[in-house]
């Protein structure tokens, strides 16, 4: 069954008024979170959140950054099937992908922003001290530079909404170079947001603490990118269906076909931790409390889904695909706070344990809601689920 | 028992070639079980 091309969306076309439910919502929550951040940059750390010298990493970095990377990874992991594989298949989930990505490594620049002592100094690394053997200077670097590849991946969709067809074609050149480079820095940032916790030997549990950190971020990451693709396409395929052209069947075998990488990507990952807590002798930790933690996440939100992915690819279970997608990203949302902040300072009294304060919460929340708002616009006017007629078939 | 580097590296080593022929040879199955159904589609 094919569903019918529809007409791009006008810029000037009326979208309903200003007062729906959904603008009141968003609304309220962004206001609430410019009013914190206000607060924030007027009154300092101390006055928002409950960081700390004992614990200078909460929220901000555990899931604005640490997770809003990885589950941005989607677009590196589409882009390259298609491109670079030649899965071309999978091409009309490349640009809500691309898209998803570039706001979500937006937000872990504005994640940052917030969470910096002193944000004017994020251009530091590259114009004073570069530090560059520094894990985290290589974070700075790729995520910089890839947060660019991402913006320049992104124009072709602006490009054709405004009709400049010179630069399209320029930008529609650089396709396979930008795909290239994006991979590359993804390997890169992706594995080193790993590679920064093995200076923590000491502070974070020996369970998550390991050699293979930097292996265990990338893979785990790739796993995110395509939950993230699924989730993403659960939401817009709903959300845009006059949009969409592709057919049911189609979009089925697509997410079929995430589904049978996400598990093989779920099942190396196992493999992957399996193998390093042999290699470095922590079996007999399983059987502690933090033991039990640590399963809960490896046995409920990696072998679990993994399990569901399996049996959804098998039996064409699409909705069982969406379960999955689900806990997959929830599960690598878990490690990320796990490490940055759950079993990171595990020897630390219970009083001086971090806990986020509901206003981090709340600018976190705000953050999320900005990106789902700005895809929406987005989407609404620009070619994104669907091909712009003049383009179509082009890169 | 372990006594020196030497001792646990060996050990760990020895164990871990164990648990990855074993994961390794887990793939097949698993990798039979997801495509099984591939032909009939």
């Amino acid at each position: 069954m094919s569903l019918s091309v529809p007409a791009a969306p006008s810029p000037t076309e009326p979208r309903g008024g200003l007062l729906t439910p959904f603008n009141l919502i968003t609304g309220a929550i962004l206001l609430g979170g410019a009013v914190i951040l206000a607060i924030r940059f007027t009154r300092g750390l101390a006055a928002t959140t409950n960081l700390s010298h004992t614990n200078p990493w909460g929220l901000w970095i555990g899931f604005d950054v640490m997770s809003g990377v990885a589950l941005a990874a989607g677009g590196f992991v589409t882009s390259t099937a298609v491109y670079l594989f030649g899965m071309k298949e999978y091409k009309p989930v490349v640009r809500p992908a691309i898209l998803t990505g570039f706001l979500g490594y937006f937000l872990v620049v504005l994640g940052l922003l917030a969470d910096l002592g002193r944000p004017w100094r994020l251009p530091y690394p590259f114009i004073r001290q570069a530090g560059p053997t520094s894990p985290l200077f290589e974070v700075a670097l790729c995520v910089a530079l890839y947060l660019t590849v991402l913006f320049v991946e992104s124009t072709p969709a602006v490009l054709e909404w405004l009709g400049w067809k010179r630069a399209r074609r320029l930008v529609g050149s650089m396709t396979i170079a930008l795909t290239i480079l994006g991979l590359l820095l993804s390997t890169m940032h992706q594995s080193t947001l790993g590679a920064m916790f093995m200076i923590t030997p000491t502070k974070l549990h020996p369970l998550w603490y390991s050699a293979h950190l930097p292996v265990q971020f990338f893979v785990s990451a790739v796993a995110a990118g395509i939950s993230m693709v699924i989730v993403e396409g659960m939401f817009s395929h709903r959300a845009f269906h006059h949009q969409v052209e592709i057919s049911q069947d189609h979009f089925l075998r697509i997410n079929l076909g995430l589904a049978k990488g996400a598990s093989v990507v779920l099942a190396t990952y196992l493999a992957i931790k399996a193998v390093g807590l042999t290699l470095e002798d922590k079996w007999q930790l399983l059987g502690t409390g933090w033991g039990l933690w640590y399963l809960v996440e490896l046995v409920g939100f990696v072998l679990l889904p993994c399990m569901l992915f399996t049996v959804a690819y098998r039996e064409s279970r699409l909705p069982l695909a969406r379960v999955a997608a689900v806990i997959t990203v929830i599960g690598v949302v878990l490690n990320r706070f796990n490490v940055s902040f759950i079993a990171f300072n595990w020897k630390v009294p219970a009083d001086q344990r971090y806990v986020p304060s509901w206003m981090e919460v709340w600018v976190t929340v705000a953050f999320i809601t900005f990106a789902v708002v700005a895809f929406r616009w987005i989407a609404n006017r620009m070619p994104i689920m669907y091909e712009h007629p003049d383009w179509k078939g082009s890169h | 028992m372990v006594h020196t580097l030497f001792d646990f590296l060996t050990y760990t080593k020895a164990m871990a070639y164990i648990v990855a022929g074993v994961l390794l040879i887990g793939f097949v199955p698993f990798w039979k079980f997801l495509t099984e159904r591939e032909k009939e589609r």
